[in-house]
């Protein structure tokens, strides 16, 4: 049974796991055109503890973290379909998924009266077709992987470790002042700007 | 509006989008942002490009700790149960607004969900109200308000972050025209009496990051 064949994968991925990383966007494919079950197990496998660990930086108990990582891609099993690798990188799209998870547990647990659950923020997030970001992936990955350190670390903080810019003053002793500052600079770098757009028109 | 000013509401408008992408914002907050995107791609590109951050973090690092050898299994056979097959989709039906001809489509699911019959309530002869909100009753945290043009909205302060989203005509607001489908934010240190323009008016959607009381907001009126 393929089951048995993925149970085997998996040993050899968790002791390799950083080895050359799998095609995912092949693999989301495979996942929306034939439920392809094997394919599943190759992204659960290389996503699920990331995601787990993602989400217990961000500070939920182990349990809850592996709930939110489960619920994450069982989302990705069922929209694989609708995934589109013109818009979002497959790491991105999970990414974007599980934050969305996050924010609908929270809602749950600390919110009296929930909105709808089945608003999922992700389903709308890039109306622009325009930004295909499968070109400039590697440029991304290239830039990101040249910031300076303490740049690099102010985005993994905000990103991975989920704190907010005065979480982050306050655990590294840096001034919020400059949390920003570095923040703004690696943004620069990655051509992450809103420039004049961001401008209301001046009456 | 002053340089001062015009910085502030960048950085205002910068820290917003960012704290979106981290999945920071209340979702009152976060569902005005991505209506917003739908008109400003330029924001829709700086949200798409922190959100490639993400991605890039969450692939990349090394995880900490493998998950457990259950949730394997169990993923697993939820797949193959069929019980992992797409709910149902709700909200599908077109949310409709009196007054309003078309409807950002990331609001369709937030207004459709609403257990309240939505009606306008005169607050003014000129300003009216329509309540969205999830909020404990007593307060609101979500509510859209229809102006006349050229009518003034009360002065009043924040307790915490507003946005204003314009949905038809446009508002003016310190020195600066909040057109159809901008967004105008404003914290605790801002104090504003916004104004419908004077040639349509305005239909605007106003959210908070924590609900206000519905007697503060009479109040403004009386």
């Amino acid at each position: 049974m393929a089951i048995k064949t993925v149970s085997t994968k998996q040993e050899h991925q968790s002791t390799h796991i950083s080895e050359e990383a799998p095609d995912f966007v092949q693999l989301v494919e495979k996942i929306g055109k034939n439920k392809d079950k094997e394919a599943f197990m190759v992204l659960f496998d290389h996503f699920a503890p990331r995601l787990k660990s993602f989400l217990m930086r961000g500070k939920f108990s182990e349990d809850v973290a592996e709930e939110i990582a489960q619920e994450t891609l069982l989302t990705v099993w069922r929209r694989a379909k609708s995934y589109n690798s013109k818009k979002a990188n497959p790491s991105t799209w999970i990414f974007t998924i599980a934050r969305n998870r996050k924010i609908d547990y929270l809602r749950k647990h600390n919110k009296p009266t929930p909105i709808a659950e089945d608003l999922e923020f992700s389903q709308l997030i890039h109306p622009n077709e325009a930004y295909i970001r499968k070109e400039r992936q590697q440029l991304f990955e290239t830039m990101v992987k040249n910031l300076p350190g303490e740049q690099a670390e102010m985005l993994k903080k905000s990103f991975y470790e989920d704190k907010s810019h005065q979480e982050i003053a306050d655990e590294t002793d840096i001034p919020l002042g400059t949390v920003k500052s570095r923040i703004r600079m690696a943004l620069q770098k990655l051509k992450l700007e809103l420039g004049e757009n961001a401008k209301l028109e001046t009456l | 509006m002053s340089h001062a000013n015009a910085q502030k509401q960048n950085d205002l408008y910068e820290d917003v989008l960012y704290r979106y992408a981290q999945g920071h914002l209340v979702s009152p907050l976060a569902v005005v942002i991505n209506a917003h995107m739908e008109s400003h791609p330029k924001a829709a590109h700086f949200v798409a490009g922190l959100e490639d951050i993400g991605g890039y973090f969450l692939e990349n690092t090394e995880p900490d700790c493998p998950v457990s050898d259950h949730l394997r299994e169990a993923t697993l056979s939820k797949i193959g149960s069929g019980e992992a097959v797409s709910p149902s989709r709700q909200n599908k039906t077109l949310a409709k607004i009196e007054g309003l001809e078309d409807i950002p489509k990331a609001l369709f699911a937030y207004i459709a969900r609403s257990h309240k019959a939505l009606s306008w309530r005169h607050l003014t002869e000129e300003i009216e109200f329509m309540c969205i909100s999830d909020a404990p009753e007593g307060q609101t945290d979500a509510f859209f308000l229809r102006v006349k043009p050229n009518a003034v909205f009360p002065k009043h302060g924040h307790s915490s972050t507003e946005i204003t989203f314009v949905l038809h005509g446009a508002v003016h607001d310190q020195d600066v025209r909040i057109r159809k489908g901008d967004i105008k934010i404003c914290n605790e240190t801002d104090e504003h009496a916004p104004k419908a323009c004077p040639e349509a008016g305005c239909i605007a959607l106003c959210v908070y990051e924590d609900p206000i009381s519905m007697d503060f907001f009479e109040g403004l009126f009386n």
